[in-house]
């Protein structure tokens, strides 16, 4: 029957997300970031902001750099 | 999949007493016939409620709790919906008290997990309720067909990636790594000529810089860079005085460009702390700025043609429309130029944070370097002190700017500021008088400037990395959120197709069985512009939309009603029923008889309930559908009893039984008895006169006894002899009853006596196993006896 054919909305993302893990020429960790949070259904603006901003700092590992000379 | 067993409803809406509805064990589809106003939509009603805790049209009217209970139910009496659905104990109840207090008692997990898997479920459809959809936007459209499966969680996540990736643009610290990079970037220029992006092409700079001197070195990596300086520092007579000199260059060089950067600074942050300032004192202003979407969706009512009316749109108070306009634009202009100002705030604000924040860093760098030269302890004291104060205003900046208070700097903060600035420019001057007094040969300034420029050089390059790097970690998120969102605008448009092209096919198909061989096919959904979603059909061989540009009234009807099908049959989880109430008003006969086909040619297993005023079309529901195992039912307004089924015994008994001894129930008690009274004359086959049409139904009690009597003294004279027949023949309730005008009412124990007496004649003839009369038609083989269904009870019959 014709149902077969629709994905459900969380099937739509999951292949999606799944496409975009693959794919060499993004930024892993930031598709990891989002990967993460729609895996615990936390995935807002907000966290995703704050995610990234711990994966910015991870990647710079020598620190934030606002108020840092102050 | 689930489908109906029974409901049964009380106290609510147009039922006053229990309106009891089986649909048999197998589920079976239900046409129910009943005049306009005799309250049909009250199990329409019912049934939304039990699934969804509200009943849509009356909830749209702010008609809510009250309007559900039936006017005539006793206080303390729930008005109560019973539903059971087929399966194993899946049967609950919800109950409304007299203070308007829900509650729902849910038989088992099951029952809660089929009504939970019905709530998003496409399950009734009104007449009200056809054209909805097709009068919509086509953005609300699409947005309708998007939560029809779960979309919203796809629009969730297209807004969190959009709105992420518009906030990272405008980070902070990423717009002040680019302008850190770009001053950067301008001083190498100026100093060097070109951009020196990494250590290597430092060195290769270096290299240039160091060549004149001919050190036999050449600088390739920073072993030879080091032994390079190590050359350079030697080739004078002193390396310490060079090494002195090329330092004192350097403190000069910060000091002028730090001196350079609070002289901007100042004016710069006194034109912030007096503009926001004044914002602050606002704040009742600058927080009316929430309203102000409210008030320019409001203005293009009130200022649309349409809008006529001399009061506010909003509270309905009398306000003259002209002088309204006049007041909301005028809200609107001071709401603008507040927005501005606070827009001009907000730029000065990121402009002096960042401000803040290197002349911090550069007063670190010279504290932190510098601080073994001697004579400059009033340098090193102002940069420890400003950093402290300027660390405090940074703070105080951000937190005043997010609560929209009034900002105070720190004490001393603009002296010693200005002592700092003052500090850097007296050491500058000093630093180079110092350096002049150290008697340097020529060729020892030349040492003492290349060595000042790898130390320049070095610390830009440092921060011109440190920056980039910053930049290129904003980037590497921004390029990939940016090319995940266009990816995803793109499947998710695809699935949204996928859906619209697999709704389209039933809709097309639906449509064509209800209008064969009309000007109008190929009637589907698509996608408008990026946002939207509209019908389109073929009319007369042309692709047209919207539907309301060529097709008439009741095409429409026939769009919404195959939309609703075909959404139904696609998306439902978990209903196997659906509703249609009333809506095919607009159609005429031979449309009715293709959606009666449709139904079931398409929904052969599925359960309908349809509810109709007209007599016609319950007519040809019965005449189609009751070879294919549907039933049927009629209700009627039946005045202070409310909305009753058909007249069932059980019905009548109960009635009696709840207005007894409140209500007068002589009424009640002559239809009871005639009731039973038709249902054994239909059994036994009893003859009686002939009548015309409704005058044949209108029989009354001590005619049907005689003809019973007369019946039985024929076929079963031993049951004849029964004592019933002769207590109700010469019963003077019955002579009270024989008058349908009669004014007499029969009360207190009379009533008992009148149902003991009814209650006997009944179970004479009905089976209480098979819920069946014995009737002439089931004849006991090989014996001259009659029988229920099941035979368990069985009379003489000759």
């Amino acid at each position: 029957m014709a149902i077969e054919k629709i994905q459900s909305a969380n099937e739509v993302l999951d292949t999606f997300m799944g496409e975009q893990a693959e794919d060499e020429s993004l930024d892993k960790a930031t598709v990891a970031v989002i990967a993460g949070l729609r895996a615990g259904d936390k995935l807002t603006r907000t966290n995703l902001l704050r995610k990234l901003d711990e994966a910015r700092k991870a990647a710079l590992k020598d620190g934030d750099m606002q108020g840092e000379g102050v | 999949m689930t489908k109906l067993r029974k409901i049964s409803v009380s106290g609510f809406r147009g039922a006053r007493f229990a309106l009891p509805i089986d649909f048999t064990k197998n589920g079976r589809s239900l046409a129910i016939f009943g005049e306009n106003a005799a309250g049909k939509s009250t199990i329409t009603d019912a049934l939304e409620w039990f699934l969804t805790d509200r009943v849509d049209h009356l909830w749209r009217e702010d008609c809510k709790q009250e309007a559900l209970r039936h006017v005539l139910v006793a206080e303390g009496d729930d008005s109560t919906v019973a539903v059971e659905f087929i399966g194993d104990s899946l049967t609950g109840e919800k109950r409304l008290s007299s203070a308007l207090k829900t509650s729902t008692d849910l038989a088992n997990d099951n029952t809660r997990a089929v009504v939970e898997g019905l709530k998003d479920d496409r399950i009734i459809l009104r007449h009200a309720d056809i054209v909805a959809f097709l009068d919509q936007r086509k953005g609300t459209k699409r947005k309708a067909i998007a939560d029809i499966i779960g979309y919203e969680e796809i629009n969730k996540f297209r807004d969190a990636i959009q709105g992420t990736l518009n906030a990272l643009k405008r980070e902070p610290a990423y717009t002040g790594a680019k302008t850190n990079a770009e001053t950067l970037a301008g001083e190498m220029v100026r100093d060097i000529g070109q951009i020196v992006p990494d250590r290597q092409a430092f060195l290769t700079i270096a290299q240039s810089i160091a060549a004149p001197f001919e050190l036999g070195t050449a600088i390739t990596d920073e072993a030879t860079f080091a032994e390079s300086v190590k050359a350079l520092n030697s080739l004078g007579n002193s390396e310490e005085k060079i090494k002195k000199a090329q330092r004192l260059d350097q403190l000069a060089k910060a000091c002028t460009a730090l001196a350079a950067e609070i002289t901007t600074f100042i004016p710069d942050a006194e034109a912030f702390f007096t503009s926001y300032n004044a914002l602050a004192k606002e704040r009742e202003s600058v927080n009316q700025l929430r309203l102000s979407d409210f008030l320019s969706k409001g203005r293009a009512v009130i200022e649309s043609e349409d809008y006529v009316d001399d009061a506010c749109p909003f509270c309905l108070s009398a306000y003259q429309l002209g002088l309204l306009q006049g007041e909301v634009a005028k809200r609107m202009e001071s709401m603008s130029a507040i927005q501005e100002r606070l827009d001009t705030a907000k730029a000065q604000k990121v402009a002096v944070l960042q401000a803040i924040l290197s002349i911090g860093m550069q007063a670190k760098a010279i504290g932190e370097t510098y601080s073994d030269l001697t004579g400059f302890d009033d340098l090193m004291s102002a940069t420890k002190t400003a950093r402290t104060l300027l660390r405090a205003a940074h703070q105080g900046i951000t937190a005043a700017f997010e609560g929209l208070t009034v900002y105070e700097a720190p004490d001393g903060f603009e002296d010693d500021i200005a002592r700092l600035q003052h500090c850097c420019e007296t050491v500058a001057a000093k630093a180079e008088e110092e350096a002049g007094k150290l008697g340097l040969s020529e060729q020892e300034k030349q040492v003492a400037n290349a060595l000042s420029s790898f130390r320049t050089l070095e610390g830009q390059v440092r921060a011109y990395e440190r920056a980039q790097r910053v930049i290129d970690s904003y980037e590497a998120q921004i390029l990939t959120l940016g090319e995940i969102f266009e990816r995803f605008v793109t499947v998710q448009n695809a699935a949204l197709q996928s859906v619209l092209d697999t709704i389209s096919a039933d809709v097309g198909k639906f449509y064509a069985k209800l209008h064969p061989d009309e000007s109008v096919d190929n009637v589907r959904l698509t996608m408008v512009g990026e946002e939207g979603v509209e019908f389109q059909y073929a009319f007369h061989g042309h692709e047209v939309q919207p539907p309301r540009k060529y097709l008439s009234e009741s095409h429409l009807n026939s769009l919404g009603v195959v939309l609703f099908l075909a959404n139904a049959r696609i998306f439902n989880n978990q209903a196997r029923f659906l509703v249609l109430d009333d809506i095919v008003t607009s159609f005429d006969t031979s449309h009715r008889r293709r959606l009666l086909r449709l139904l079931r040619d398409e929904f052969s297993d599925w359960q309908i309930i349809v509810l109709t005023h007209e007599s016609v079309w319950f007519e040809i529901i019965k005449k189609e559908m009751a070879q294919h195992g549907w039933n049927f039912h009629e209700v009627r307004a039946d005045g202070r009893n409310g909305i009753v089924m058909d007249d069932s015994p059980a019905s009548l008994k109960e009635i009696i039984a709840r207005k007894r001894g409140k209500d007068d129930v002589t009424n009640d008690l002559r239809k009871l008895l005639e009731m039973v009274l038709k249902e054994i004359c239909a059994s036994l086959e009893v003859k009686v006169a002939f009548r015309f049409n409704e005058w044949n139904e209108k029989r009354m009690a001590d005619e049907l006894i005689s003809q019973i009597r007369s019946t039985l003294g024929k076929k079963s004279p031993e049951l004849n002899k029964n004592n019933v027949f002769s207590d109700l023949a010469g019963s003077a309730l019955v002579a009270n009853l024989v008058s349908h005008d009669n004014t007499d009412k029969i009360v207190g124990e009379d009533v008992d006596v009148l149902l003991e007496d009814i209650e006997k004649l009944v179970s004479l003839f009905y089976c209480p196993e098979c819920e069946c009369f014995i009737s002439t038609r089931v004849q006991v083989p090989g014996e001259k006896a009659i029988s229920c269904k099941c035979g368990k009870n069985q009379i003489p019959w000759k």
